[in-house]
């Protein structure tokens, strides 16, 4: 489903990503875990062209995202969801709004200014809201809800774009330990049951291992280690750290 | 301590270049204790006004409420379209962006007056002119704040929707615009308010509304009905400002609209739009006003270098020397006068029949256009500059005390009554409890103003109250544009240049405030 070969990545001349192969199969959740500047928040930018590769190849759902222009690139984009640390919901809109924008990309452009959605959408949307439990919030601000509610309704988005993949940066690094452990929970649900992609950069190693199916270890840039997550060994977590106390010392 | 250094020489030059600006605009104060009461000559043959005359008046007033109503409407309208234009994210050429908001901010310079002397050349005089006028001016205001607006909205939420794959234009539209649009919808109606009062005074060149009508009546000395338009006017001011803040509070949410209510409002605002636009003159001057045109165009191309480079005292450089001296004084008189009716007229520290008489009469002091203090002003001093620093000072009360009222009404009293209870003198609580919360947003009201006052200063050239507007307008209606684009290029270089400084000081406080 996902696939990165030989990727560099350079920002201002220093080194961010080196020679980065790996391959993420359909329906896999994926944690990529490793120290602050690892470069995972680039590496997951990669999938949906946040970020463009130096050099290398970014495959996504069988078509070379890196090379992809204009109307073929939006089209692949648009499989790929994305949900973040710090939500990036308009506070202004209310729920129903917000879930609405993840079908932007085929709705006509007057629908788009004036905000009428057809029927159909408006109804997905809704579903949508009751997969994350928050059908009854639907007509609220944005502004108002709590930080675990907002990311629902970011999930939601994500479930409104019908994408297949997902990648989640921090999802929950914002939350007290109990939401976090509630959002993880809905997303590893919502995996399973849709059978979607999952790419989750987390700093959280508890966490990582209790839900994904995977973890890969990065640090300064390259990949340290990728086991499935029940064979991860202290040593190696121990390995993948130790740097970064050095580094602040 | 080297901070505190400079403070002490910067005041010690400001004081110096008050009083050098003083000699220059002929200040006297002698003069204005032994003639001041001249000041109500005018104003006192105004009592009573002549209440047969309102039914001429109607017509007109409600000719320039139509002008205001679709300069400003259509004005907003172009200036969001404006601000999309101009704005980095949605259009990524930046050689279409820049010179485009070059063109905006050159012509935002230019006094409304002035464009609607050019429009009037151009489509003929008439109520067409003024709104055409009215309409660019709102333009390149709305488009000015739209883009700041914008440029100041985080994209983070727009990135994120953009990355689905469904192009800039649409994730922007549906992050950005939702933030913003509350606050553009309420400079719309600030700017609205402001209209109403431009679109009294272009009349005075020929471009339609009451101020046709306030000209001649001023011309035949028939005061009392002068007094009736301005009572009328006052009127209207006072509606436009009640509506606009209902309006407001619809925007800010504090009153929220049924659905029914929302679209009669709509339909109201519609209808009186679609009807002010049926009411429009189209002009049948053939060719002449393209040639109008060309012939604007070559003065603003060539104009003439000699008054550009002539050190005399008509010569570009000593004009604006004088209006710069004149807004300078005006802006400062004005502040002094604003800050005590701001106190005077805020809810939070009198009681409200007091703070009312307070509001009233500074709605009354906004109510009456630049000229007519022109001509009340030059009644104590005679023709010239000196005049026109008493005028401006009276203008920018309104405004300057409109913006330090609203300071004072943000400000968190929380840490006054604290130092209160700790015993401290009340000018001690006063200077250091409330001023540090009030000095940047007044510091701000005072460069805005200084801005507007440049400008404004061109209008006084009409009453002969000093500075560059006098030749600039007589230039313009003797059709000679090599001299007009002359003195219009000083203005806008003037006008641009302290912008510029007063956006720099506003960021390097703004990085001042950051580092400490």
């Amino acid at each position: 489903m996902l696939e990165l070969k030989h990727v560099y990545q350079q920002y201002n001349k220093t080194p961010v990503l080196t020679d980065i192969t790996l391959q993420v199969p359909k329906g896999q959740f994926v944690s990529i875990i490793g120290p602050s500047g690892a470069g995972k928040t680039t590496l997951l930018r990669l999938f949906n062209y946040m970020v463009r590769p130096t050099q290398g190849e970014v495959w996504v759902a069988g078509q070379r995202l890196d090379t992809l222009m204009g109307r073929k690139r939006r089209c692949s984009q648009r499989r790929v969801g994305m949900i973040f640390q710090d939500f990036c919901l308009v506070e202004e809109s209310t729920c129903l709004q917000n879930v609405l924008n993840g079908s932007l990309a085929d709705m006509p452009i007057w629908r788009v200014l004036t905000g009428s959605f057809p029927k159909t959408k408006q109804a997905q949307a809704l579903q949508a809201l009751d997969q994350v439990g928050l059908a009854d919030k639907a007509y609220c601000q944005a502004r108002s809800l709590s930080g675990g509610q907002k990311q629902r309704v970011a999930i939601a988005r994500t479930l409104m774009q019908n994408a297949d993949v997902v990648l989640a940066d921090e999802p929950v690094a914002s939350l007290d330990p109990v939401t976090a452990r509630q959002i993880l929970g809905l997303l590893r649900k919502l995996q399973q049951e849709k059978n979607l992609t999952i790419v989750m950069n987390s700093h959280h190693v508890e966490q990582a291992k209790e839900f994904s199916d995977r973890i890969i270890g990065l640090k300064a840039g390259k990949i340290m280690a990728d086991h499935p997550a029940q064979d991860w060994q202290p040593k190696e977590l121990d390995a993948l750290y130790r740097g970064e106390q050095h580094d602040e010392t | 301590m080297m901070k505190r250094d400079r403070h002490w020489l910067l005041e010690i030059v400001f004081l110096i270049v008050l009083v050098i600006a003083g000699q220059s605009v002929d200040f006297s104060l002698e003069l204005l204790l032994r003639r001041g009461v001249r000041f109500f000559d005018i104003a006192s043959a105004m009592v009573p006004p002549d209440a047969s005359y309102a039914a001429v008046v109607v017509r007109p007033l409600w000719a320039t409420i139509q002008m205001s109503l679709i300069g400003t409407v259509a004005g907003a309208a172009m200036g969001m379209a404006g601000a999309l234009f101009a704005d980095s994210y949605v259009n990524a050429c930046g050689w279409l962006r820049i010179p485009f908001k070059g063109v905006v901010n050159l012509i935002r310079t230019i006094p409304a007056l002035i464009l609607a002397l050019i429009c009037t050349f151009l489509v003929g005089l008439g109520a067409l002119a003024g709104t055409i006028a009215i309409t660019l001016y709102t333009f390149v205001v709305m488009t000015r704040m739209g883009y700041e607006d914008m440029e100041n909205t985080p994209l983070a939420t727009a990135t994120a929707l953009e990355v689905t794959g469904c192009g800039r234009f649409r994730a922007f539209a549906r992050t950005v615009l939702p933030t913003m649009l509350p606050s553009y919808l309420t400079n719309v109606l600030y700017l609205l308010e402001a209209n109403v009062r431009h679109a009294a005074i272009l009349g005075y060149v020929g471009a339609g509304g009451i101020g046709i009508l306030l000209n001649e009546r001023i011309a035949w000395r028939e005061y009392s009905q002068v007094g009736m338009i301005l009572l009328m006017l006052y009127g209207v001011v006072i509606l436009a400002e009640g509506s606009s803040e209902v309006l407001r509070r619809v925007l800010d949410g504090t009153y929220r609209l049924r659905r029914s209510q929302a679209v009669l409002l709509f339909v109201i605002i519609a209808a009186l739009v679609m009807s002010s636009v049926g009411t429009l003159q189209w002009p049948d001057r053939g060719g002449s006003g393209f040639a109008a045109a060309a012939s604007i165009a070559d003065g603003l191309i060539h104009p003439d270098w000699s008054m550009i480079l002539s050190t005399a005292h008509d010569g570009v450089p000593y004009l604006l020397y004088e209006t710069f001296c004149i807004a300078l004084l005006g802006t400062v008189g004005g502040t002094a006068i604003a800050a005590w009716f701001s106190f005077t007229a805020s809810f939070r520290l009198l009681p409200w029949p007091l703070a009312l008489v307070s509001r009233l009469f500074l709605m009354l002091v906004r109510t009456i256009p630049v000229f007519v203090y022109g001509l009340m002003c030059i009644r104590v001093t005679g023709p010239g500059p000196f005049a026109g620093v008493l005028t401006l000072t009276l203008c920018s009360v309104g405004l300057l005390a409109k913006r330090f009222l609203l300071a004072i009404d943000d400000i968190d009293l929380a840490p006054f009554q604290a130092y209160r209870a700790m015993g401290t003198p009340y000018i001690a609580c006063l200077r250091y409890a409330l001023w540090p919360q009030l000095y940047s947003r007044f510091a701000a009201a005072i460069l805005y103003r200084m801005d507007v006052n440049l400008r404004d200063a061109a209008i006084l050239g009409l009453v002969g109250a000093g500075g560059i507007g006098t030749p600039l307008i007589l230039a313009m209606m003797h059709y000679s544009w090599a001299e007009a684009g002359a003195l219009l290029w000083g203005l806008v270089v003037m006008v641009a240049g302290l912008e510029m400084i007063s956006e720099g000081i506003r960021k390097s406080r703004r990085r001042d405030e950051y580092r400490d």
